[in-house]
This record gives structure tokens, sequence and C-alpha cells, in this order.
């Protein structure tokens, strides 16, 4: 090698803008001691000596993770914000060290299914939001003009409806999807999917008695999100446009999807922290609280999922959904479907799987890299790597908590997650180096949208 | 101030600086602000951490004069490499007992300029040897399904790799096997010899991919009904890993490995070129080098390593082909040779990093504390973009001669360290401090 002199003379060594001391880092030989240096906003150095910083903090053993990537949430703004606003929704990120959002296109008025709608979006969130986040653009039945014009204004990827959705958006058929794939060839942003069969959830419909979550269970059958897969997989095979599945709430559609994966298909997948941590007897008890679509599985199709996380095929998302406590009241049938849970992701689904014993690097993973992977926002998010913006968590693996109306950020504390215990808390959180969480104290505004 | 640091390195897809103490990791990033007793330049360097071969023949003690210890780890150190694996011949006596183990550890002990480690044999006369191997820090046994080409280190039949793996499994350390299928091979073998064919092309048609199809189809079987980790080596045919997948999807413990040589050479090196190129299995067909080859790009197939099999000349020279010895002398160029014409195939520092040090250390349970990791091992080795071929004057090895004369390389290597020390600089070698590295479970 050869010799280095005078290059780096005393002088000249230039300084860190923070240096966060003792932090544990995962690894694949377990949580090693180490320093962490942050130089604008990226992650520039790991390091057992210490380095000259402007600001030195502690972090007195804590765990560092890469902050959360959630990439399904509702923010319902503009145009829903009774249900949830960009404010409470990314401060509930925030606390949560959710620090990456990708929001939908819909429950948005507008919906965001024109490049014009998704610029005026991105410029209604400026200065507002706690942490950073991505666009999705959407596939409605009359927006085919729009598609290409979305992923170019900077769209991370088209979501699609194949079964119900809320008034504003639309349920699209195989064919149009066949006509959407074929117009974007090329393109390497994926579509997005809510996959349940419309026609198999329309029969069942007809079949029901009563109004109850029993009732609902049985028109969301297994079978519906069976058949739309195997469908959207027959479509990707002849024309390799890439997809991703949203909300799995089954192994055996997880398994699908590993086959086509091994087959070497584009598709990838999320499943979601209620699937991982809920089942149908605590819909049947706790009732509209507990609706979602697809439905909650049994406790086996529960732990079954965990096997897919714990391997990598599947992501966590929170498929963030809140609403108004009216709206949850009534029955089943007519009460809004979806859970809150953007603050819950990483914390809930963390202590769940350690139960089920899934090691650091395997839950960070799936709540961090792959979703940043799969939206084409990595290594930029989701990484621990040099050079990766410092989106920071210290966190304490150790400690207890209680999800309450209290603990909850959102504006309608109101979720299915609300009295859950679990194990393993967010203590700070840095956004691209700057603190924006320090216990229970929060530095607003400092979140950037990118369109 | 730490003992070393390397500015500007590219470590994998990153250009980062690294730095070290007392032989450790203590420090990764961007210009970092630290002050090193030496600093180095690493522009236009790329940095592989802990370079691993997992497949060598040294044939020390015993058979010095086709190679030793001082001349072999020496090729080594100036081919990058960290560590190896020596197998259990053709060392003499073969190491099937703790007693030969011993001797084997003897031998390296202070002449190795790179860290060493030894799988154990096992024959159909020595199962009741494992157990003591194991207790000796072997890595794993290593098995030949067809003759092994020393009378001393005879074949496994089925039963003996049943109760091999058996064995094994309960000792958790691997079973590496050689497989070819012996009846197809001495069919196929006494039938050419019979119409008077002792050609290269006769010894190629005796050694069809469908004899490593069936030993590696019977081995997967025993390692799934027993459970034991199974390590195929030196695959030769992507049609092999197809049939490992299967297993594998069954919940069988399989690994595997190729060799440089299937993935740069095809059988026409053989026909053209002769005894230096014979190796078993051989050298296969163009759609065969191209099928495994796509393997390792698309990351189906994740070890690589030289078996660096060398001989005297006088058992390269018959003119029976069949007889003449076989095994190709690789390891000093092993690494710049292959991971060069790999990267330019497409393959990224990443997956190159994969196939050298990291899975090959995981699959024999030496991940602990090497690798690229703060607080691990500072061992690796330097490489940088520069053609050139492979002249004889430089061969290190104690029989000097190689398929691999002639060869381009796009890689060179510049440096090996080793625990934060150099072993080979750009052309100078300092005093041999290799360890021996026992498996975990012994520790």
């Amino acid at each position: 090698m050869t010799e280095v002199h005078s290059i780096h003379l005393e002088g000249n060594l230039s300084m860190l803008d923070l240096l966060i001391k003792n932090v544990l880092l995962p690894t694949k030989e377990g949580r090693r001691l180490t320093h962490v240096g942050i130089k604008e906003g990226k992650i520039n150095c790991f390091t057992t000596k210490e380095l000259p910083a402007q600001i030195v903090e502690e972090g007195n053993h804590l765990l560092l993770l890469p902050g959360a990537v959630d990439g399904h949430v509702h923010l319902n703004d503009p145009g829903f914000t009774w249900r949830e606003d960009l404010e409470h929704g990314t401060r509930a990120a925030a606390f949560g060290g959710v620090t990456t959002l990708i929001d939908m296109p819909l429950q948005n008025d507008p919906p965001t299914t024109s490049s014009e709608a998704l610029r005026r979006k991105a410029q209604g969130f400026s200065g507002r939001s706690s942490v950073d986040g991505f666009f999705l653009g959407g596939c409605v039945k009359d927006n085919e003009e729009e598609l290409l014009g979305q992923l170019e204004a900077g769209a991370v990827g088209l979501k699609i409806f194949l079964g119900p959705v809320s008034p504003d958006y639309s349920t699209l058929g195989y064919g149009q999807v066949y006509s959407i794939m074929k117009r974007l060839s090329g393109r390497k942003e994926p579509l997005l999917f809510h996959a349940e069969d419309a026609g198999i959830i329309a029969q069942a419909e007809k079949n029901i008695q009563g109004r109850d979550m029993k009732a609902f269970l049985a028109t969301r059958p297994l079978e519906a999100e069976l058949f739309a897969v195997d469908a959207l997989l027959s479509l990707v095979r002849e024309l390799g446009h890439p997809l991703h599945i949203c909300h799995i709430s089954h192994p055996q559609v997880a398994q699908k999807l590993e086959m086509a994966q091994k087959e070497g298909l584009p598709v990838t997948g999320e499943t979601c922290t209620h699937y991982l941590t809920f089942c149908e007897e605590d819909a049947l008890q706790g009732g509209s609280l507990f609706k979602c679509a697809p439905p909650l599985r049994s406790v086996e199709a529960r732990e079954g999922l965990w096997d897919y996380v714990a391997r990598g095929i599947l992501s966590i998302a929170s498929d963030h959904s809140p609403c108004r406590s009216d709206e949850k009241e009534g029955d089943v049938m007519g009460a809004w479907g979806g859970i809150s849970g953007v603050g819950e992701l990483l914390q809930v689904s963390w202590s769940e799987g350690k139960k089920r014993g899934l090691d650091d690097l395997a839950l960070i993973y799936a709540l961090s890299e792959k979703p940043a992977r799969d939206f084409g926002v990595y290594p930029k998010k989701g990484s621990l790597e040099l050079g990766s913006d410092a989106d920071l968590v210290l966190f304490d693996p150790e400690e207890d908590w209680t999800i309450t109306k209290e603990t909850m950020q959102v504006l309608n504390p109101l979720s299915a997650f609300e009295g859950l215990k679990g194990k393993g808390k967010v203590k700070k959180v840095y956004l691209r180096g700057i603190k924006i969480v320090d216990h229970t104290k929060l530095i607003e505004g400092k979140g950037q949208w990118t369109l | 101030m730490v003992d070393g640091i390397l500015r500007n390195v590219q470590v994998m897809d990153q250009i980062m600086d690294v730095a070290w103490e007392d032989g450790k990791w203590v420090a990764f990033g961007v210009e970092l602000s630290l002050k090193a007793k030496e600093e180095f330049s690493g522009d236009d360097l790329f940095l592989l951490p802990h370079v691993y071969d997992c497949h060598v023949h040294l044939n020390d003690p015993g058979r010095t004069s086709w190679e030793n210890v001082s001349t072999g780890t020496k090729a080594l150190a100036r081919g990058g490499v960290s560590l190896y694996t020596d197998m259990p011949l053709n060392s003499s006596p073969v190491t099937t007992t703790a007693k030969a183990l011993e001797l084997k550890k003897e031998a390296a002990k202070g002449r190795s300029y790179v860290d060493y480690s030894f799988y154990g044999g096992v024959t159909p006369q020595s199962l009741q040897h494992m157990e003591e191997l194991a207790h000796g820090g072997v890595l794993g046994f290593k098995a030949f399904s067809c003759p092994s080409g020393l009378d001393e280190f005879e074949q496994c039949d089925s039963y003996t790799l049943l109760r091999a793996m058996e064995k094994a499994k309960q000792l958790q350390l691997p079973l590496l096997l050689h497989a070819e299928d012996p009846q197809i091979t001495k069919g196929l073998q006494d039938e050419l010899r019979g119409q008077g064919r002792k050609d290269p092309r006769a010894f190629l048609e005796s050694r069809p991919v469908l004899a490593e199809l069936l030993a590696v189809e019977e081995a997967c079987a025993i390692a799934l009904e027993t459970g034991a980790h199974l390590h195929l080596c030196h695959l030769s045919s992507a049609k092999s890993i197809e049939i490992c997948r299967r297993y594998q999807d069954k919940g069988a413990k399989i690994t595997f490995e190729t060799i440089g040589h299937y993935l740069l050479w095809n059988e026409t090196k053989v026909v053209e070129g002769g005894a230096l190129y014979k190796c078993t299995p051989p050298l296969r067909s163009e759609k065969e080098r191209k099928d495994l080859l796509q393997a390792v790009l698309d990351g189906r197939l994740e070890i690589l390593a030289s078996d660096h099999s060398p001989a005297p000349l006088e058992m390269k020279q018959s003119s029976d082909f069949f007889s003449v010895w076989g095994g190709i002398s690789s390891l000093q160029h092993w690494l710049p040779w292959t991971s060069g014409y790999l990267l330019e195939q497409g393959l990224s520092w990443k997956q190159l990093s994969r196939l050298v040090s990291t899975v090959p250390l995981e699959t024999f349970g030496l991940s602990k504390g090497r690798g690229f990791v703060l607080g691990n091992e500072a061992s690796f080795t330097l490489l940088r973009k520069k053609k050139r071929t492979i002249e004889k004057e430089e061969l290190l090895y104690q029989v000097k001669e190689t398929a691999l004369l002639g060869e381009e390389l796009q890689l060179e290597v510049e440096a090996m360290y080793l625990r934060g020390k150099p072993v080979y600089d750009r052309g100078t070698f300092y005093p041999p401090r290799g360890e021996f590295v026992h498996a975990r479970s012994t520790d």
C-alpha cells in the first residue's frame, strides 16, 4: 500500500456534526458497542474511537436502529382531515420511530390520481410534517392518460384496488390492470394492489346473515385474496411489470408470492402489524375497531405469517387507516374499515417479533430495509450504511409499554392496539441527523416529502 | 491514535476509510477524522475482507515434494487469501485419525503465512475416528463417493455415507463429499479401455455429468434423512444445484461450492491442453459452463474455492490419460483470476465478497470474529484493476507448473493483511504468523 503523509494534518481533521456515543449496533454477530458519527445529515462513520464533533451525545448503550419505513399509510390529508391530518399522523410516526412514510393516494380530496393533484398535495405538505415521506399515485377508472405523468412527477408507485373501495376511488378489473401494465411497460415503479377479488366478495355478501363481525368476516374469504393474487401473478408472468401486494393477511398468499419470487418474477409484498398481532377471535370480541380488509384471520395464519417475515419475504407496514370515533359506531358491516397504527408499527412489531424469536437484523430488514428497497428509496432510507440518511432510532429493547389513549399521538386516539402491552421502546429519534424526538419531547416540522 | 488507517478504499459498493488497532477493525467512515501511526492511500484499491479458500490440498506432511505448507501458504498470501482449509489428502498419512491430524498441525505450526484449518477424512475403515477428529478441531469430514486416487483413502459406499452423516450430525459438523457415481465412471472407463481408448476425450466420456447427478441425488437423500449438514465439493454442473434445491426445500441442510476452472474453462482445454487440465469432475461442455456461471451470477451458488491440487510433473506424463494424475494448481491466482472474470461478467463486489468470504465462513462455522464488522479481525485483501498474464517465473508452488500459465488476469493482489499487519505487500513477504483455526463446536 502507498503510505500517505500530510493529507490529514491535525488542523485539517474535519469535524463531525454529531457523535452519538455508546450505542449498540445490531450485526450478524449480535449487538456491538460503537459510536456513530453524523455529518451533513448522513451517517458518516461507525467507530469505537472518540472523534471530534460539534455535538456529542451519550447513547447509554441503547440499541441503534434505522428509522422504520412505513410503506402503507393513509394520512387523509387533504380532504378527510377529520380522520387524520399530516401534523398528527407524522407526529405519531416520529414518536413511534417511523421516519419515512409512503402515503396512499386515496382518502384524499381530490384523490391523488393525476400529476397535478400530486403536486398540489406535495405543496400542501411543505413545512408541516415531522418525518420524511414519498407519495404514491393512483390508477382509477378514467385516468389512463395520467399514469405516466404521476410516475414522472415522482410517485414511487401506483395504487390499484381490485376489491371494494371507498367512494373517492374506484375498483378496477383484471382487463384494466392488463392494459395499465401494457401502457407502463418498462417502468420500474411497482403497481400496488389491494388484492381481494371483487366478484368473490360480491357473491359472499349475498349470502350473509346479520351485520356483525361474523357476517363481515364471511364476506371476505381467503379465496378472494388467493384468487386475486393468482390472477395478478399470471399477468406479471406475461408482462413482467413489477407489482407489490399490499396487506397480505395469510401465509397461503405469502407462499404464492415466494414461489413467484423463486420463479424470478418482480413481485414484493407486505403484511401489517395487525395481522401479525391479532386474529379473528380478537375481531369477534373487539368489534369494529378490529375491522379491516382483508380481515383478521386464524391464529395459525397469524403465526404462519411470521415465518415469512423472519425469512425476509414480507415487509411490515401499518396500513394506518384511522377514523373519527362515530365512524366505528353502529353495526360492523356499516362501520369504517381500517386500523390506526402508524405510531405502533415499530414497537408492536418489534415486541411481537421478539416473542417469536426473530433476531434484530430480521426485524430491521422487515421494518426498514425491505420497504425502502421495495419503493426504490434504499439505501437513502431504511439503512445504517455509510452515506445513508441519518434517520436513527435509539431504542431500549427492555423497557415495557402499554398503549393508551395518552400514548397515541394521532388525531383520533382510537385503535385496536389500545391496551396492548409489550417490550421495547423508542427513546430518541433523529431525522437526517437532527433530533426530532427526545423521550417525550417532539421537535416538529423538519420532515421533507419528495416528489 | 489508531494503528492503521486506509483511506478512500472501495469496500463492496462504497468508498470509505477503514481503521484498525490491535488487529481489529475500530472505525469505518467517510473521511474519518482519526489519526493513525500508519496511513495508507486506498485510491483505486478494492478491499475484500477475510478471503477464505475452503478447499486446498497442501500435502504436508508426506507428499511435500508435491506441495508443502511453506510454498503453498506463501502462494496463498500472494494470492490474497487469509485463511484456508486443507483436505485430508494427499498428505501422508491421510487425515483420518487424531494422530494424523496432530502431525498436520505440527507441520503447519510456525510455517504457515496465513491462518490454517483442517478437514478430517472419513472412509469405511475410519468411522470410529470421527469423534476424535472433531475434538482435534476439524471443520468437517471429507468423503469420496468414487475412488480418491489414493489406496489409503477409500471411497464410501452408501452404507458408510449413512453412518458418517449420522455421526457428523451428532458432532454438529458438515460432511463434505466428492460426488461422482463410481459405477457409472468405472463401467464407462472399462468399456472405453476395452475399445483401446485412453485419450483425453475418452476420459471426459467416462465421467459424464450424470455421474455427478446420481451421486448428488443419493447424498442429498441421506442428508435429508439424517438431518446432517452435507457440503458438496466442486460442483461442475448447474443441474446438481437443481437437485440440491429440491432437497433444501424439503428441509435438508445442503451447501455446495464450485471452482474457478469450471467457470472459466470448458472441455476443449482438456482435449487441446492435456494433462495439466485434468481434474475430477472434469471440465464440462460450453453449455454446462455457461449454466454454472449463470448460477453464480444470480446468487444460486455462493461459495468459490480453488481446489488447488498439485502433483509432480512425472505423474502428469503418460500416454494413458486415464492414469495421469488429476488436479489443477491454482491457489496463487485463484482469487484474482476468477474474480476478475466474474466481475467482467457482471458480478458485483458485494456478491464477490459473499462468494470468497462471507458464505464459506458461515458454512464452516468460522464467521464469528471474521468479516467486515467493527471489533472483528482486520484481515483483508487489497486488489487493483490491472491486466497482465500469469508467468512461470512468479510461481511460488513447490512444483512450478500450472494450467493457468498464460491466462490473463484483470486484477492484481496488492496486499494481504492479517490482523492489521501485512503478510504480503507489493512484492514484500513478511514472516509467517498464521494461526490454527478450529471449528466453533470445539470452543
